[in-house]
Order: C-alpha cells, then sequence, then structure tokens
C-alpha cells in the first residue's frame, strides 16, 4: 500500500505466505514471490518453507554416467550409461554390474512385464536382459543386430523388358530364398549361411577393376538404412583379395570392404563395412541410373574367383545378401525408447522403430520396423513421450562441430497406425529436449526454457530455466539436455537441468514446477542440488567437467545420475538417491526480491530485519543477511562481525541495520544441516523500513 | 488493506481469462503503479495459469480425435475388409465389400 507523504509511520514489507516461487526478474514477480530458493519446500504449506531432504550418493564407483533407468515387477532397478554399461540395483538398493553393451549406451530401456525382459538400446542395436524374474537371467546383447533385407527390390533383379527404366514388381528372376525364409524370422548374419541357399549354377569372374557397364554392377533398391554388410556367394577362390565397393546413383563410393585372401572362403563371404553406410530407402532405380550398387574387384588380374550369378557372365543377377541394422548411427547418439500402443518404439535416428515383442529369439523384419515413419533427413530424435492418442518424438538437429550447432527442431504426433506422422509443429527456437507428459501437457526444455504443448496450434513458453544466453561470456552455449532429465515426485515436474554444458552461469541441479493444490499457482524453484556440489559446486567449469546423466523417481525415490573430473583428472561417475530416509539438504538458501518500493529514485532506510520459523532444530544453522544497492550480502554485524545467526532452540532472528539507507534493498538467509534429522521450517520474513517520505526530491545517486 | 498482509494478495484469477495467443496477456501490468510514492510490496504481475491457456488453446486445436470421423470426406479412401452401417436396433442396413450381401 502506498504512503502519503505526511504518514512517517515505519513500514513492512512482510512475507508469510511464498506460494508464488522463483520469479524470473530481479524486482517483480506474481505475488509471494522471490528471486531464488534452494532446497525448500514452498508448496506442501505455502505459509511456510520447510528444508527438502537432500540428495546423496549411494555409488561414487560407477563406470559411466548412467542416462536411463527402468524397473522391473519385483522391484529391481536397472539402469544403462552412456558408454554402454548396464547396472542393476537390488530391492536392497545395492548395485551391480551385469554388463557391457557393444557400443555406447543410447539412452533406451524399457521394461516389458509380459516377456519380463529389460530392452536395452546401443547404437545400432537392442540388447535384451531377462527373464529378469527367473534365477539365472540372460544378457543377449546385440539380440537385435543386422538382418537381411527381404525386399524384392533386394532380392529379385531388375527386368528392364517387363519394366522398362524402372523396377519391375518382382518381374525379374529372384537370387536365393531370402523371401521365403527371411518372412518369418531375422536372417542374420550368423544363421545365414544355413539358411540362404545357393541354387544358381552360371558365374561371374571377378574383375581386376571397376566397371559401369550393366553386366558388371550389382545393383539393388534399399528398403532399410544403414546397411551393415553385403555378404555374396563365392563358387571359386582365386589368388587376390576381393574387394567390395559401395556406389550411389552417381558412381560416388560411399563404402568399400575388403576381405583378403586368407580369410575367403567358398560359398558365403559376409563383407562388413567398417561404419555402417547410410543409404536412401526406396532410392530409385532408372533406365540410366543404377541406383545403388556395388562392385566385386579382386587385387590380381586374371583371378579366377568366380561368384555365383543367375546369367553366365553378368553379376548383375548376383546372388548375395543384404544386411542392415536395426538402428541407424546418431550424432547424437541417442536411441531412447518406451512402449506405446503395445509396441516398443525407440528413436532410430530420422525414424522411429517399432517392435511388437512377438518373437524376441528372431524377430522378422514385419515384426521390428526400422522405419515405421520418416522424419526430415538430417533430424534425429532427441525425446519421446506419449500425450491422449499420439506418442510425442521430439527431433533435433545435431553437428558434428559442438560449437557450430544447428538451432531448430520438431515435435511430430503420431498416433501408431498412420503410415506418417499424423501431424508436427516446429520448434525454430532450438532443440527440444527431455520430453515428459504430465497432467496430458508435454513438457520439453528448448534454449535454457521450459516449455508445454496441451493440445493446441502453439507450443507455449512456460518460463526461462536459466539464462542460457551467452553474451558476453565469449563461448559457445553447447548446452544438452539428455533424453530422460525430466520425472514427475508427488504430482511436481521435476526438472533435471542441464546434462552438459560450457556455459559458467548454469546452474546444475534438479528444479521443480508445479501446486499442490487447485487454487494455487504453479511455481519455479531449484529443488534439489546434486550430492557432488558439496566436491565441485554448482557451475560447470573446465576442470570439473560436471555433467548430470538422467533423473528418474519412483514414488518416494528419486536418483540422479552424475559426472565430475576430480582434482586429479579422474573422471568420476556416481548415482544420487533421495528417499524417505534421507536427511534434510545439506544447504539450503532463500533470496528475496529486489526491494525498491517503486521509487528507485530515491533512497529509503531499512531498519529491521527478522527471520521467523520453528525452533531450530539441532544440528542446522540459520544465517540471515542483506544486500544494498546490490552489493555484497552482508550476514554479519559490519563492526563486531558477530554473524546473524539464529541458535538451536530460538524461534526468530532480528537483525538491527545501522543507518542503511539504500536505493534497493534484497535480503534472505542461508542455512546448513548437518546429519539433522529434523528440517528447519521459516515462517515469516519481514523487513522494516523507513521510506523517508520527506526527501522527495530527485537527486543524484549517493555513491 | 493491512499493510502486514500487503504481500498476500490472492491469484487474480481473472486475469486468467484475458490472454489470447494474437494479443498477449492482455492485462499485464506491475502492481503497484508506478507513481512516485514508496510502495511497502513488491512489485507483482498477474498470475496466468498454463492450465487455462491450454483449455483456450484446445478450443482451437488443430486434431480431432481419432475415433470422430469429420462429416466429410474428400479424396480416395481405401478400405480393407467390410464397411457395415447398423441402425439403433442392430439391424445392418449397409454391407459394402466381399460378403454375400454386399455390394
Amino acid at each position: 500500500m502506498a504512503k502519503s507523504p505526511h504518514n512517517s509511520e515505519k513500514d513492512k514489507i512482510n512475507l508469510n505466505s511464498f506460494i508464488g516461487g522463483m520469479a524470473v526478474d530481479y524486482k517483480y514477480g506474481i505475488a509471494n514471490s522471490f528471486y531464488y530458493s534452494q532446497g525448500l519446500d514452498f508448496r506442501s504449506k505455502p505459509s511456510q518453507m520447510s528444508v527438502l531432504p537432500g540428495m546423496t550418493a549411494i555409488s561414487s564407483t560407477l563406470r559411466d554416467l548412467i542416462t536411463c533407468m527402468c524397473q522391473d515387477i519385483n522391484g529391481v532397478r536397472y539402469a544403462v550409461g552412456n558408454q554402454g554399461w548396464i547396472y542393476r540395483i537390488n530391492t536392497s538398493g545395492v548395485i551391480s554390474t551385469i554388463g557391457k553393451l557393444s557400443s555406447n549406451g543410447g539412452t533406451g530401456i524399457v521394461y516389458n512385464q509380459q516377456s519380463d525382459s529389460v530392452y536395452i538400446t546401443s547404437q545400432n542395436s537392442v540388447s535384451i536382459y531377462g527373464r529378469v524374474s527367473s534365477a539365472s537371467p540372460q544378457l543377449l546383447l546385440d539380440q537385435f543386430g543386422p538382418s537381411a533385407s527381404i525386399a524384392n527390390t533386394v532380392i529379385y533383379t531388375f527386368d528392364n523388358a517387363v519394366t522398362p527404366g524402372g523396377y519391375d514388381g518382382g518381374a525379374g528372376t529372384v537370387r536365393n530364398n531370402l523371401g521365403s525364409v527371411g518372412t518369418y524370422q531375422s536372417i542374420t548374419p550368423s544363421n545365414y549361411t544355413g539358411l540362404v541357399t545357393n541354387t544358381l549354377t552360371n558365374t561371374f569372374t571377378i574383375p581386376n577393376v571397376i566397371s559401369e557397364q550393366p553386366i558388371s554392377i550389382t545393383s539393388f533398391i534399399p528398403d532399410i538404412t544403414p546397411i551393415y554388410s553385403i555378404a555374396i556367394y563365392l563358387t571359386a577362390k582365386g589368388t587376390g583379395n576381393l574387394t567390395l565397393t559401395l556406389h550411389d546413383a552417381l558412381n560416388n563410393s560411399i563404402g568399400t570392404v575388403t576381405i583378403t585372401n586368407a580369410n575367403l572362403v567358398i560359398g558365403w563371404n559376409n563383407f562388413i563395412f567398417s561404419t555402417p553406410v547410410t543409404v536412401t530407402p526406396f532410392a530409385l532405380y532408372s533406365g540410366t541410373s543404377a541406383a545403388y550398387h556395388f562392385h566385386l574387384t579382386s587385387s590380381v588380374a586374371s583371378d579366377t574367383s568366380t561368384v555365383a550369378t543367375i546369367n553366365a557372365g553378368d553379376v548383375s543377377g548376383l546372388n548375395f545378401v543384404l544386411f542392415v541394422n536395426r538402428l541407424n548411427t546418431t550424432t547424437n547418439g541417442w536411441h531412447p525408447a518406451v512402449i506405446f500402443n503395445n509396441k516398443l518404439c525407440i528413436g532410430n535416428g530420422s525414424y522411429l522403430a517399432t517392435y511388437d515383442f512377438t518373437n524376441d529369439s528372431s524377430p522378422p523384419n514385419s515384426s521390428f520396423i526400422r522405419q515405421a515413419i520418416q522424419l526430415e533427413p538430417g533430424y534425429e530424435i532427441c525425446g519421446l513421450t506419449i500425450n491422449n492418442q499420439y506418442i510425442v518424438i521430439a527431433a533435433e538437429r545435431r553437428s558434428k562441430t559442438a560449437n557450430l550447432n544447428f538451432q531448430d527442431g520438431y515435435l511430430y504426433f503420431w498416433d501408431g497406425t498412420n503410415a506418417f506422422a499424423n501431424f508436427r509443429i516446429e520448434i525454430p527456437m532450438g532443440a527440444p529436449y527431455a520430453l515428459q507428459t504430465l497432467n496430458n501437457i508435454t513438457y520439453f526444455i528448448c534454449a535454457g526454457s521450459l516449455f508445454a504443448w496441451g493440445g493446441g496450434q502453439q507450443v507455449i513458453k512456460v518460463r526461462y530455466l536459466a539464462y542460457q544466453n551467452t553474451d558476453y561470456l565469449g563461448v559457445t552455449d553447447t548446452t544438452v539436455i539428455n533424453p530422460n532429465m525430466m520425472d514427475i515426485r508427488y504430482n511436481l515436474l521435476m526438472i533435471g537441468y542441464p546434462s552438459s554444458t560450457t556455459n559458467v552461469n548454469l546452474n546444475y541441479g534438479i528444479y521443480s514446477w508445479g501446486s499442490t493444490e487447485l487454487t494455487f499457482p504453479n511455481s519455479f524453484c531449484y529443488s534439489y542440488a546434486p550430492s557432488i556440489s558439496n566436491i565441485v559446486g554448482q557451475n560447470y567449469s573446465a576442470s570439473n567437467n560436471m555433467q548430470l546423466g538422467m533423473i528418474k523417481n519412483f514414488v518416494d525415490t528419486m536418483y540422479t545420475s552424475w559426472q565430475y573430473t576430480d582434482s586429479n583428472s579422474v573422471t568420476r561417475y556416481g548415482l544420487d538417491i533421495l528417499n524417505n530416509s534421507s536427511t534434510p539438504a545439506s544447504t539450503f538458501n532463500w533470496q528475496s526480491l529486489i526491494y525498491d518500493g517503486g521509487v528507485r529514485y530515491k533512497r529509503k532506510k531499512a531498519l529491521r530485519l527478522k527471520i521467523g520459523f520453528l525452533a531450530l532444530p539441532a544440528n542446522t544453522t540459520l544465517t540471515v543477511y542483506y544486500s544494498i544497492d546490490r552489493g555484497a550480502q552482508i550476514s554479519g554485524d559490519p563492526i563486531s562481525n558477530t554473524p546473524f545467526t539464529a541458535t538451536v532452540g530460538q524461534t526468530s532472528i532480528v537483525v538491527e541495520l545501522n543507518n542503511a539507507r539504500f536505493y534497493e534493498l534484497q535480503w534472505g538467509f542461508t542455512g546448513t544441516c548437518t546429519s539433522a534429522t529434523t528440517a528447519p521450517t521459516i515462517t515469516s520474513v519481514t523487513m522494516e523500513i523507513d521510506p523517508r517520505e520527506e526527501e522527495l526530491a530527485i537527486r543524484k545517486d549517493y555513491t | 488493506m493491512n499493510q502486514d498482509l500487503a504481500q498476500n494478495m490472492p491469484n487474480q484469477s481473472l486475469m486468467m481469462q484475458t490472454y489470447t495467443p494474437t494479443f498477449g496477456n492482455l492485462n499485464f501490468q506491475i502492481e503497484p503503479s508506478q507513481s512516485g510514492e514508496v510502495s511497502n510490496t513488491f512489485g507483482t504481475i498477474p498470475y496466468l495459469s498454463l492450465e487455462s491457456l491450454i483449455y483456450q488453446q484446445q478450443m482451437q486445436a488443430q486434431t480431432s480425435p481419432t475415433s470422430t470421423l469429420p462429416g466429410q470426406n474428400t479424396g480416395q479412401q481405401n478400405i480393407s475388409g467390410q464397411y457395415t452401417v447398423t441402425d439403433s436396433t442392430g439391424n445392418q442396413r449397409v454391407l459394402m465389400g466381399y460378403s454375400a450381401n454386399g455390394f
């Protein structure tokens, strides 16, 4: 309430509700908001603030940074790290290592109760651990690894006589029996030699040089990507090493593999590319373009090596098998996974892969569909969640040069049956990270802000999490938020932020958003600090390389994974836990908005600051401070240096400010809990001021 | 208003209804006004409920529930199986598709 000039009564800026949470601005926010809080619960009872439980490390000796976690029917939890280590947390909370994926973890782990198995994504495949309720679960690495394409465009030759200039719809001649043996099972590099037959009696002698003549190339139209290997049937072995060269339609070489003569065998030989080769599915064959094709050459002239072909001296009818990885190699390294419409849905680069759980042993390509829907080229899936009848797919473009990144993404919405995404929303502000749905509102983090989509045309910017803006910092914003950095705890949205960054201004931790009651406003705050904040602080530095991997909440238990580099340059990985045995957070603090009375231009005078609280529990401290004109926080008597600290059992502390003239004033408190069992509870914050109404003239600031 | 309770202003819920995607928050203002008198409160702005905003958005949602077909369709529709229409008593009135009585 404004004061008239003649009224010299002392004013009190009194806060006994804290329901507004953290404001974005220094000076104004919604009613009962403040500038900052850490480790304080002001939602359960908004007339007070009590200290939240703190996170503690249950392991500091993990082998990598956990990026995803799930739980089975028995309460056992499973997690996978960014380097592929698989962890098991038993019902007593003891962590053990199950094994290691053959490549880095893909941020995807899902438990299916029907098969009682855990499905884990890695870079190019899916592994299975199960049955987890059995006495001896098996870790089946790369269970869904490469499998053969059985598309007609691969297993049949092209017959230009039937359809000149294009694919003939299978009217050509079939190379082998892949179409029949591959319909109901996986044809893999492990089993194909016993399943795929060679009945061709003609041969082609492998030349020493590449020729683009039609009879010297083997063309095919891939239906899936990326190519893992190409197996060819050798009918005679000469003296040379054999090289397979894969060309695109413009005869650009996109992959070569050589098998030395000593390793060649009569029969099947699998040419495995050192890195999977990404191709465009259904790239058209035309009469003037061979589309994708490959060549076989020998290291020696006049070699006697021959391969099985339909027509003599014509390698276009070669008997070969095209093996394709189940998952694409991605730049972001992620393959998040969820169950939707009874299918395992996996982010597969710019595709969404689905698996219907019908054959864990040997799923045919119709069961594990690599490309259920396709996104725009170059966009990679960075998050999955479910909203109503849709799976929501977040996609980003990730540069291989971290400091020269793109700035856009998409949200795709798919009903699980349509041939393509039902609709999409462009996100030009940045990559939409850490998708999470709460109350049928899908949230994501983009460029340092929390966004929400609840069914409308627009995504809604909820608020800043942090000023990710790097103006004046001289560093590029490389902030990344991993796919599983948001979860729900006690009906509130938990936001782990960030995962990795080089922005030293960002405050690592778990933030929260939401309200506890219908009439209360949604509010935001910094709720939980990772345990390593006691070691390396809460901000990134080049030396600490701090990162958060994921957060995951199970009712009253929340996990947070982290990594940092210690003073000996050793990278440490660990896992924090927060549960019903956790003690109050080791540190907590609160900071008011900056008060200027709406009249920044004139000086006011601060008289007394009083903080009220319930009897201060044992093993806790609470220290009050104030700051004048954005200066240093003064937390002790300027003359005697006596700290403004309450003692155990007290219910308030009052600070007398000596001639504290100010234009802007801010106040707050910090506290600690050391093995405390009872959380401190703050009930009021009051600052008494003299408005100095008689001082009306506008003058230059006193300095 | 009791000055000691000045910070305990109720949420100005009516403000929630004044946001449109086109015009933004019509009632955005900072309270108290910057009149030159010394206020004993922090500056406040009206609360805007995310849920109410989403409710407004859903009024103009671009998507319709998949279980409901709109009344008008254009283009070709391919149906695998049969297309049947039954009346309120359950009697079949129209059958399209391969069947003894279909067409």
